[in-house]
C-alpha cells in the first residue's frame, strides 16, 4: 500500500497551509475512509494495490492532530505512516524503513529525484534534508511496486516538495509556524512567503530548529542528543502557456552540532544543496510529460570532540553530490493508460576519516573510495480500465548501473584487500510485476505478483572497515556481491461500511541473494573497541511475510477512532530472522471534533521482539506501550487565521525504547508540546 | 706481454681516432630525477670512473646504488665489465664489512650498475669505504677504486643485528624500502646474513612471518603475504597497510620449524 499526502488543487488563494502535509497526518488516521474516493479521483482508478494517495481534503481541516505541532519534523510525520519504520540513531536523521526493509533497500527520492546521504554510517538519509515547511507530500509505495523511480524490493518514499500556487490576484500570503517541546526544551519556527500572481508565483521558506538534550521517561537526560539545523527553499513557477509550466527549485539545508546517542560520534556539519528545475506539458485528457533536471551535493562531517570516552579524535568527513535528469509521459490510448518514465543519475561519493594521535602521525583511512555510479532506467506501466474486467496493470523498470571506482588510495586499499575494482561493476536490473483489482459491492480485492532487483550499494560493495555501532563491527564492502532478487505476492481486502471501514493488506517476499554481514575470522577490526570485521555475503535466501490492519470507525459525527496493526516476520535460510524486523504494532486514536476545536486520544503498543538476528547479534526488546493526548483550536480572521495546539505525549512517562533504535537508547519521556501558527 | 701492450696501444689508438672522429662534446648522460650522487672515484686500472648515485643519503639499513661506469677519457658509459663492490668499515680496533647485493649481469641496466649494501652502523663509529673492482671486459682491463661515504644512523631503523636463537651467530636483518610506500599492498622485502668480519654470508632457509600492526590503534591489517626466500638473503612478501600514519611490522624468524627470533619490528610510516 501507498500513501500520498498533497494539497488540494483549489482554483482560490490557497489559504491551506504548507504544513498541510501534517495535517495530512492526521488524515493518515481518516485515510479508510477516504481510501476508495482517493484513490479514484487521483489515480482514476480503484486499483489498490498501486500508489494510493492520500489527500489532505478538507483545507478546513486546521489542524494536525497526530502531533502537537505543526512543526513536526518530516520524520515524524513519516513514523506515522502504516508499514513504515525509523531506525533511530538520534533524535533526528532517522533512517526510514518500510516493513523489514531499511537503507538501500528503498528508494528515498525528492521531487523524483536520487539524492545520496553523504555519511556512511546512515546518519543522513536525504529526508532529513526536507522540512515540512517545504515538504508538499510523502508518496510511499511498498515493496516492487516502488520501481518507478528506481529498482528497488523493499519500495519507495518519495518526499514532493512544496510548490506556489498561481491566483488571479496578485497578492502576498505569510505564513508563520512556531512550537515548543518540554523534553528537549526545543524550539522550532518556520516562516513562509509566498508571492502568486496569475502567472508567476514564488514561494519562500525557511525553518530552524534548535533543541538540547532530551529527557527520557524517570527523568534520565540522553546526553547528546541536542540538535541545530535550519533549512530553506524558494520555488518559482512560471506558467509559459496554458499547456507548459516551467518550475525551479533551490533548497539549502544546514545542520549543526547534532547529537546521535546510539552512536559513538555526533554530526559537526551536515550541509546539503538541491537545484532543481521542471518543465512539464500537458495535454488534452490527462495525458503530461514532465521532463526534471537536477543537481544536489552533500557535505557531512562528523564529530566526536564532545565525547569524553573518544580514544582518538577523528574526523569524518563524507560527500555526496548527484546530477541528474529523467522525463515522465502519462498518456490515455483507449481503455489503457500508459505511464513511462526514463533517468539517468551519476552520483559521486567519497569518505575518509583521519585521526590524530598523541605524539603520532596522524592516520588516514579512505572508508568509501572515491566513486561514480551511474543509473539508467527505464520505467513502462499500461492499465487497462475496462468496466467490469480486472482492471490488470502490468509494468516493467529496466536499470543499468555501474559504480566505478576513481584511481587513489582507496582504490589501492580495496586491490589490497584482493577487490577487483579496476573496472566498472556493472548490472542489468530488471523488475516487473502484475496486479488485479476487483470490487464487490462493499469488498474491494487486490492482488499483486512482482519480480524485483535490488543493486548492492557502494557502501555494501567497496564499504572499507565502516563501523556499525550496532552489532559493533567494522563492515568490508563485497564487489562481487549478487543484486538481491525478490519474488513478491501481495494481496489486500478491504471491506468499506458506511460507518466503518476495514483495510487489509497481506504480503510474502522471496528475496534471493539477501544480503548480510558475516564474521570474517582473524580479521582485525580498525574502530578501536570493535568486535572484528563482518563483510557482505549473499544469503541463499531471505523470506519476509505479514499484514497491515487498518481499521476506521466513524462512531458519531464528532468522535471518530481509528486502529492499525502492524505484523512483520522475517526468515533467512539460516533459520533466523533478518535484523532490524520490526515487532508487532498496534495504534489506536479516539478524536472527539466539535467545530474549531479537537481533542484527541491516543495509544501505541509494540510487543516484545524475539525474532531476532544471531548472525547480526540482535538482542531481544520489551514490549511497550504509551498515551499521548491532543487538543487544538483554530480562530478564523479576516484574512487567514490563528491556530494553537497543545499536546502531552508520553502521558505516563515511560521509560521505552523501540526494537530499532540503535543501542536501545531510550526515547523522550513525557513531553509538552506547545505550539503556534498564524497565517495572513 | 709484448702482446698486452700491443693491445693497449691499439685500443690507444683506436680512442683517439674515434674521438677525433666524433665532436668533443661529451656524451649526455641521462641521469634518473630521483637519484642522488653519492660521490665518485677513480679505477686506475680500469681506465674508468665510477659514479655512485643512491635514492637518499646514505644511512644505516639496505641502501640501493646505482654505479655509472664511464670511460676515464672519452667519458663513454661502459656496458660491458663485472663490478663488484665490497663495503667496508675501518673502525680504531677492527676493520669489517657488511652485506652486500653486487650485480652478477656484465650489462648494467640502462647505464647503471646495481647493487646494494647495507650499513650495519654509522659513520660515527669509523669510516666507511666503498671499494670497487671494475674489470672492463671489452678492454680486458681490470682496477680498484674506493670512495668514503658518510652514513647516518636510520630513525626509524633500518637494520637489526641479533642473535638468533639457533646458534651463537649474530644475524644482520635489513628492509629493502620501495621508493614510497603507499596504501594498499606493498612489496615487503628483508634481507637475513649471518654477521662476519670480511664475509656476510646469505641465510636461506629461514621462515620469515610478518605481523603488521598500528600501535595507537591495535589493529593489523589482512591479505598479508609472508616472504618468502629469493635469492642473495633476500625474502621477498606483501604488506597490506590499509590505513596512511604509522605502522609498525612485527618479524619473526623460525628455522626447521622452530622460532629463532621474536619481538624484532620495523616501523613504517605513511
Amino acid at each position: 500500500m501507498a500513501f500520498h499526502l498533497q494539497l488540494p488543487c483549489k482554483k482560490e488563494l490557497p489559504l491551506a497551509k504548507p504544513w498541510n502535509c501534517l495535517w495530512a497526518v492526521s488524515w493518515l488516521l481518516l485515510l479508510p475512509l477516504n481510501l476508495d474516493a482517493q484513490v479514484d479521483s487521483l489515480l482514476n482508478r480503484n486499483q489498490l494495490l498501486k500508489t494510493i494517495t492520500i489527500s489532505e481534503k478538507s483545507p478546513n481541516q486546521a489542524f494536525n492532530f497526530y502531533r502537537g505541532s505543526k512543526l513536526a519534523n518530516t520524520e515524524e510525520i513519516l513514523s506515522r505512516v502504516p508499514g513504515m519504520n525509523l531506525i533511530r540513531r538520534g533524535p533526528i536523521g532517522m533512517d526510514p524503513g518500510l516493513r523489514s526493509y531499511q537503507g538501500n533497500q528503498i528508494n528515498l527520492t525528492i521531487d523524483g529525484m536520487r539524492m545520496h546521504g553523504a555519511c556512511t554510517d546512515r546518519m543522513d538519509p536525504v529526508s532529513i534534508y526536507i522540512e515540512p515547511a517545504n515538504l508538499n507530500s510523502i508518496e510511499i509505495n511498498q515493496g516492487a511496486s516502488g520501481a518507478y523511480s528506481g529498482s528497488t524490493i523493499g519500495g519507495s518514499v518519495n518526499l514532493n516538495l512544496q510548490k506556489p500556487d498561481f491566483s488571479c490576484k496578485h497578492v502576498i500570503q505569510g505564513k508563520y509556524n512556531s512550537s515548543f517541546q518540554s523534553a528537549s526544551r526545543g524550539l522550532s519556527q518556520s516562516l513562509i512567503l509566498d508571492g502568486v500572481q496569475k502567472k508567476f508565483a514564488w514561494r519562500l521558506s525557511g525553518a530552524l530548529r534548535k533543541a538540547g538534550n532530551y529527557t527520557a521517561g524517570g527523568g534520565q537526560e540522553i546526553r547528546y542528543s541536542q540538535y541545530q539545523k535550519w533549512n530553506s527553499a524558494l520555488a518559482i513557477s512560471y506558467k509559459i502557456n496554458e499547456y507548459s509550466l516551467l518550475q525551479v527549485d533551490a533548497l539549502v539545508d544546514q545542520g549543526r552540532n547534532i547529537g546521535y546517542p546510539g552512536l559513538s560520534m555526533d554530526v559537526g556539519k551536515a550541509n546539503a544543496a538541491i537545484l532543481a528545475a521542471t518543465h512539464t506539458l500537458d495535454g488534452k485528457q490527462g495525458n503530461q510529460l514532465r521532463t526534471k533536471l537536477y543537481w544536489n551535493n552533500v557535505y557531512h562531517e562528523m564529530d566526536d570532540t564532545k565525547r569524553p570516552e573518544t580514544p582518538i579524535h577523528m574526523d569524518m568527513p563524507g560527500w555526496s553530490r548527484t546530477y541528474g535528469i529523467f522525463q515522465e509521459a502519462q498518456a490515455k490510448a483507449g481503455l489503457i493508460h500508459w505511464k513511462a518514465r526514463w533517468d539517468y543519475s551519476h552520483t559521486f561519493l567519497k569518505a575518509d576519516m583521519t585521526m590524530y594521535p598523541k605524539n603520532e602521525p596522524i592516520m588516514f583511512m579512505k572508508t568509501l573510495a572515491d566513486n561514480n555510479q551511474q543509473n539508467a532506467g527505464l520505467f513502462v506501466k499500461a492499465e487497462l480500465n475496462a468496466p467490469g474486467f480486472l482492471n490488470p496493470v502490468v509494468w516493467f523498470r529496466y536499470d543499468y548501473n555501474a559504480l566505478e571506482v576513481l584511481p587513489g588510495i582507496g582504490a589501492d586499499n580495496l586491490a589490497g584487500m584482493g577487490m577487483q575494482v579496476e573496472k566498472p561493476i556493472q548490472n542489468h536490473l530488471k523488475n516487473g510485476g502484475i496486479e488485479f483489482n476487483k470490487k464487490y459491492n462493499k469488498l474491494l480485492l487486490g492482488f499483486k505478483a512482482s519480480y524485483a532487483e535490488r543493486c548492492p550499494s557502494a557502501n555494501e560493495r567497496i564499504g572499507f572497515y565502516l563501523y556499525s555501532r550496532a552489532d559493533n563491527f567494522d563492515y568490508l564492502g563485497n564487489p562481487t556481491l549478487k543484486p538481491e532478487q525478490a519474488l513478491q505476492a501481495e494481496f489486500q481486502v478491504v471491506v468499506e461500511a458506511e460507518q466503518l471501514s476495514w483495510s487489509n493488506q497481506f504480503y510474502f517476499h522471496h528475496t534471493q541473494n539477501a544480503l548480510l554481514g558475516f564474521v570474517i575470522p582473524g580479521y582485525s577490526a580498525m574502530t578501536i573497541g570493535a568486535k572484528g570485521v563482518k563483510e557482505w555475503r549473499n544469503l541463499a535466501f531471505a523470506n519476509a511475510w505479514g499484514m497491515e490492519t487498518v481499521v476506521k470507525w466513524k462512531i458519531s459525527h464528532s468522535f471518530s477512532n481509528l486502529n492499525t496493526l502492524r505484523l512483520t516476520s522475517t526468515r533467512n535460510n539460516l533459520g533466523e530472522a533478518m535484523p532490524f524486523t520490526p515487532p508487532l504494532k498496534i495504534m489506536e486514536a479516539l478524536s472527539y471534533t466539535r467545530h474549531k476545536w479537537k481533542v484527541q486520544q491516543e495509544f501505541e503498543y509494540a510487543s516484545s521482539q524475539h525474532q531476532l538476528s544471531n548472525t547480526f547479534g540482535e538482542k531481544s526488546s520489551p514490549s511497550w506501550f504509551l498515551f499521548h493526548l491532543r487538543f487544538s483550536r483554530y480562530w478564523t480572521l479576516k484574512r487567514g487565521d490563528i491556530g494553537f495546539q497543545f499536546a502531552i505525549e508520553n502521558l505516563l512517562d515511560r521509560n521505552y525504547y523501540e526494537h530499532l533504535d540503535f543501542m536501545k537508547i531510550a526515547r523522550p519521556g513525557r513531553n509538552f508540546i506547545i505550539g503556534f501558527n498564524l497565517s495572513i | 706481454m709484448i702482446a698486452i701492450i700491443l693491445i693497449t696501444l691499439i685500443a690507444c689508438k683506436k680512442d683517439e681516432n674515434s674521438s677525433s672522429n666524433t665532436t668533443p662534446t661529451p656524451e649526455v648522460i641521462d641521469i634518473p630525477a630521483n637519484y642522488i650522487k653519492l660521490g665518485e672515484t677513480w679505477i686506475g686500472g680500469a681506465a674508468a670512473k665510477a659514479t655512485v648515485y643512491g635514492l637518499k643519503a646514505p644511512f644505516t639499513g639496505y641502501n640501493k646504488l646505482y654505479t655509472l661506469l664511464t670511460d676515464s677519457t672519452s667519458g663513454k658509459v661502459l656496458k660491458n665489465g663485472h663490478l663488484s663492490i665490497y663495503p667496508e668499515m675501518t673502525m680504531p680496533m677492527m676493520t669489517h664489512s657488511s652485506p652486500v647485493d653486487n650485480q652478477e649481469s656484465e650489462v648494467p641496466n640502462g647505464n647503471f650498475y646495481e647493487g646494494a649494501v647495507v650499513f650495519t652502523m654509522p659513520s660515527t663509529a669509523g669510516v666507511w669505504r666503498l671499494k670497487f673492482n671494475y674489470h672492463n671486459h671489452a678492454s680486458d682491463k681490470e682496477g680498484n677504486g674506493s670512495m668514503e661515504l658518510n652514513v647516518v644512523q636510520s630513525d626509524p631503523a633500518r637494520s637489526l643485528s641479533f642473535i638468533a636463537g639457533d646458534d651463537s651467530s649474530k644475524v644482520v636483518l635489513a628492509l629493502v624500502e620501495p621508493e614510497k610506500w603507499k596504501n594498499g599492498l606493498n612489496d615487503f622485502e628483508i634481507t637475513l646474513h649471518k654477521k662476519g668480519m670480511t664475509d656476510f654470508p646469505e641465510i636461506k632457509d629461514y621462515t620469515v612471518e610478518i605481523e603488521p600492526e598500528m600501535p595507537s590503534m591495535g589493529h593489523g591489517s589482512p591479505n598479508n603475504v609472508n616472504p618468502v626466500y629469493t635469492k642473495n638473503g633476500h625474502y621477498l612478501g606483501k604488506v597490506n597497510f590499509t590505513m596512511s600514519g604509522l605502522w609498525q611490522v612485527n618479524i619473526r624468524l623460525y628455522k626447521n620449524g622452530k622460532l629463532i627470533k621474536d619481538g624484532i619490528s620495523f616501523t613504517i610510516t605513511l
